[in-house]
């Protein structure tokens, strides 16, 4: 499972300049039906998808019930600054997990998905050379990679109410920045691989506060995650032969990530709408830390969804549908000339379920978000994602009613 | 003006820029975020780094296993009299003649080469002499340098005035003295020599060695001899027919020197002595075939890395131009030069190479018929290189000569580091610092 996501990270899972910072843009997608939702779904069991947000769900798995979620995304990026707009698109898997129940109570999960993602491509930089007066040279500067969140997740069902569950995410990935600069005779190639790797350990709640309506929590220690840089320096002459290559390896700055505190709320009406809110907090003041482009600073996040599932009636596919839609808001962890950048995402998500007696459901998500603004400066980005969940439940040690 | 109108109008219009723009859009790529990116990556063109360049002589250069022999003199004002002169041993196959044919007379024949040098027009004259000694390297040498000296007669065998046509003429016609030929004719024909050795102990070889006078240096090839020709009296009609003896090309060298006035070379008694540019009115010199090179320093190179950060040197070139109206039709330049990395008392270390290890020259980079500026070029980005991490950099240089250094006597004049801006020579270096 791992190597499948290594060589998925080779490839470009993210394409915004906004990526440039820290470890890249955080991971937007999730498992199962959250992905149509806003918010994180923090209240929510996973007793019918695979719900990696909280680990406490986990206790909520049903006997002989066993989950898998392939999660895939394609996104359309078009960003614009003062002065110009460009367009670029991407697709590519975005997550595997699996869940299945260990005793009558509780349950686990292993899930593999992107902590952060970079992907950006900023070209046709022009700087003069120094000591001539009309000599410039080019440059384009591309990043690729990201973080992976390879998670476990135990949740234990201390009551029919209270569900209590732990995770640990092993934390790795490799960030590549290329910076390719066209002298007048020469190609220039600096790559820099800058590696990460860390633990980072959680723990949540949920708890059934009405039959209809559930409250849940989570917790994330902050963690530091131990960079490494393997620098190569290639020179290539005009007639494209590597003339010199350099390697060198150097330690990096170790990237702390903040202590999250998470808060969801669900409820549900007549059995046919539930409404979820989800509220977090990551404290990036206390990690001090600042990047080339601004500072970290703390962040609110906040997220609302609605589903409404009609009476499922056989032979009535669009009855059968569960329909989504939701609104996340984040004011940013970064402040760049003191401006924050703020994300903000309308969601809507369609749920196709299989109809042979599992929870079985292909969800469909769609994202239109917009990052940062135009007026201050910064650069505005404008972003559809769509996502594609397959959600299985297989039923296990189950006998068959007719033989 | 209809509602109808007031709203589709500026639709319309709106429209049409909205069109516009996406197309001029697409035109262009316009960078997105540059802004943010931090580019460490500076980079700098200098071309200011001291170079100190000076004319040095080589104490000698090996001249075995040349193509050609060189036979000729010529005058220069600055380099004065060149003079180069060969041995030939010979090399003679035929050891049985029929005691029925008698000796008609002998010549030596040189085959032209297509080099020359200088002026072929005035008259010019060559001696033939007889080599006394036998023809070999010194005796602590294995190869032949262009100082070797072997003692010969002092009166000629034979005398040659011509005019040189080294590119009409295949080959040029000299008459031995009869005497020498009859000996040797009869010395074979009555067995008296019979095999090589016995020939060589006798006919040590020739030195070909021409007069004084500003003519031309004329190339040979080593296919060059001397043919016998002899006759059969006792037939009705007379029978003549010939025997060829020809060069030993290994033991067939030139002798080339420079007989200086006391003149600004005077000094370069050995290859430690330089000469600097500065104290020769802002000029260096080269010559084939005498040793002159040309010697580049770049004393100050590690001043590179006072530009903070980690640097790389992306591009490196020497460049040097001719003297104005140095060269001259009779006096050319080859388009061409080599360059060797020579250690601080000149001894070669290598050739220049690139990064790829392929030998590089100098080569013309431009020439400027308007003001007469030929501009040569060496990329010398390894040698830097080379300089900054070995161990024994600083005591490296470049040593420039003429191509053909052992088989010509080409002479160069350039300006050096401290000529008028236009014309002086300068190291230009591309310099990138990557990391802070």
């Amino acid at each position: 499972m791992v190597s499948i996501q290594i060589s998925a990270q080779s490839n470009q899972l993210s394409s915004s300049p906004y990526s440039l910072y820290g470890l890249g843009l955080s991971n937007e997608t999730s498992t199962g039906t959250i992905n149509g939702l806003g918010g994180l779904g923090l209240a929510m069991p996973s007793n019918r998808f695979i719900n990696s947000s909280n680990p406490a769900s986990f206790g909520s798995i049903l006997p002989n019930s066993f989950f898998f979620d392939f999660g895939f995304k394609a996104q359309t990026n078009t960003l614009s600054e003062k002065g110009g707009s460009n367009s670029n698109f991407i697709g590519n898997f975005s997550n595997i997990a699996l869940a299945f129940p260990v005793t009558k109570k509780s349950g686990f999960g292993l899930t593999l998905i992107p902590l952060t993602n970079v992907g950006y491509s900023v070209s046709n930089i022009q700087t003069n050379i120094e000591g001539s007066s009309s000599s410039i040279f080019i440059t384009d500067i591309t990043g690729t990679g990201g973080i992976n969140d390879l998670k476990l997740n135990y949740g234990y069902a201390l009551s029919n109410k209270l569900r209590l569950g732990i995770n640990a995410s092993a934390l790795f990935g490799q960030i590549t920045q290329t910076e390719t600069d066209y002298l007048p005779y020469n190609t220039f190639i600096i790559e820099d691989v800058n590696n990460y790797s860390g633990i980072r350990l959680g723990a949540g709640f949920q708890y059934d506060v009405l039959k209809s309506t559930s409250i849940g929590a989570t917790i994330n220690l902050p963690t530091s995650l131990n960079g490494s840089k393997s620098s190569t320096i290639t020179l290539y002459t005009s007639d494209s032969t590597s003339d010199l290559t350099e390697n060198t390896e150097s330690s990096i700055d170790d990237f702390k990530l903040p202590l999250e505190l998470a808060f969801g709320f669900q409820t549900t009406f007549k059995n046919y709408l539930s409404v979820n809110f989800d509220y977090k907090k990551s404290f990036w003041d206390t990690t001090n830390q600042t990047d080339q482009l601004g500072e970290f600073v703390d962040q609110d996040a906040f997220g609302i969804g609605l589903q409404y599932a009609a009476e499922k009636k056989i032979g009535k596919f669009f009855n059968n549908l569960e329909y989504r839609a939701g609104f996340d808001f984040s004011n940013g962890n970064l402040e760049v000339n003191d401006q924050r950048i703020q994300n903000s995402a309308l969601k809507l998500g369609i749920g196709v379920p299989f109809n042979n007696g599992t929870s079985s459901m292909i969800n469909i998500g769609y994202t239109y978000g917009k990052k940062g603004q135009v007026s201050s400066g910064l650069i505005n980005e404008n972003y559809h994602l769509l996502t594609l969940n397959l959600s299985l439940e297989g039923i296990w040690f189950m006998k068959r009613k007719i033989d | 003006m209809t509602i109808k109108q007031v709203i589709t109008v500026p639709i319309f219009i709106i429209a049409l820029c909205a069109l516009f723009i996406s197309c001029e859009n697409d035109d262009e790529t316009i960078p997105v975020g540059e802004d943010w990116v931090n580019l460490d990556t500076k980079v700098y063109f200098i071309d200011t780094l001291t170079i100190k360049s000076s004319t040095f002589k080589f104490d000698s250069i090996t001249v075995s296993g040349t193509s050609k022999l060189l036979v000729g003199a010529y005058t220069d004002p600055i380099f004065g009299l060149t003079k180069s002169k060969s041995y030939v041993q010979l090399s003679n196959s035929i050891y049985t003649l029929d005691s029925k044919y008698t000796y008609d007379s002998i010549a030596l024949i040189l085959n032209y080469d297509s080099y020359f040098y200088n002026d072929t027009i005035p008259v010019q004259t060559i001696n033939i002499y007889e080599v006394l000694d036998d023809i070999e390297p010194d005796d602590d040498a294995t190869s032949y340098y262009n100082t070797t000296k072997i003692t010969s007669t002092t009166t000629p065998i034979g005398t040659k005035r011509f005019l040189a046509k080294p590119t009409k003429d295949d080959s040029l016609h000299v008459t031995l003295s009869n005497t020498y030929g009859k000996t040797l004719f009869e010395n074979i024909r009555d067995n008296k020599i019979n095999n090589s050795d016995e020939f060589l102990k006798t006919y040590k070889g020739i030195l070909i060695e021409p007069d004084n006078s500003n003519t031309a240096m004329l190339g040979f090839l080593k296919t060059s001899f001397i043919r016998v020709y002899y006759t059969d009296k006792s037939e009705v009609v007379t029978d003549s027919d010939y025997i060829d003896i020809s060069f030993d090309e290994t033991n067939s060298f030139h002798n080339i020197s420079s007989e200086i006035e006391p003149t600004i070379f005077s000094s370069l008694t050995n290859q430690e002595t330089f000469l600097p540019s500065t104290s020769t009115d802002n000029n260096v010199f080269m010559q084939a075939g005498t040793g002159m090179a040309t010697r580049i320093d770049i004393p100050n190179l590690e001043s590179l890395y006072d530009i903070p950060g980690t640097g790389i040197i992306i591009d490196a070139n020497l460049k040097f131009k001719l003297k104005q109206n140095s060269a001259t039709d009779n006096l050319y330049t080859d388009d061409n030069l080599n360059v060797y990395i020579i250690d601080h008392e000149s001894n070669i270390v290598s050739a220049l190479v690139d990064s790829q290890g392929s030998t590089v020259y100098a080569t013309i980079e431009s020439e400027n018929s308007e003001f007469n500026i030929t501009t040569y070029t060496i990329p010398v980005k390894y040698f830097l290189n080379l300089k900054l991490t070995d161990i024994n950099g600083d005591k490296y240089y470049l040593a420039i000569y003429p191509s053909s250094f052992s088989e010509s006597v080409n002479r160069y004049i350039f300006n050096g580091e401290a000529a008028s801006k236009t014309i002086k020579s300068k190291l230009e270096l591309t310099y990138a610092i990557y990391d802070k």
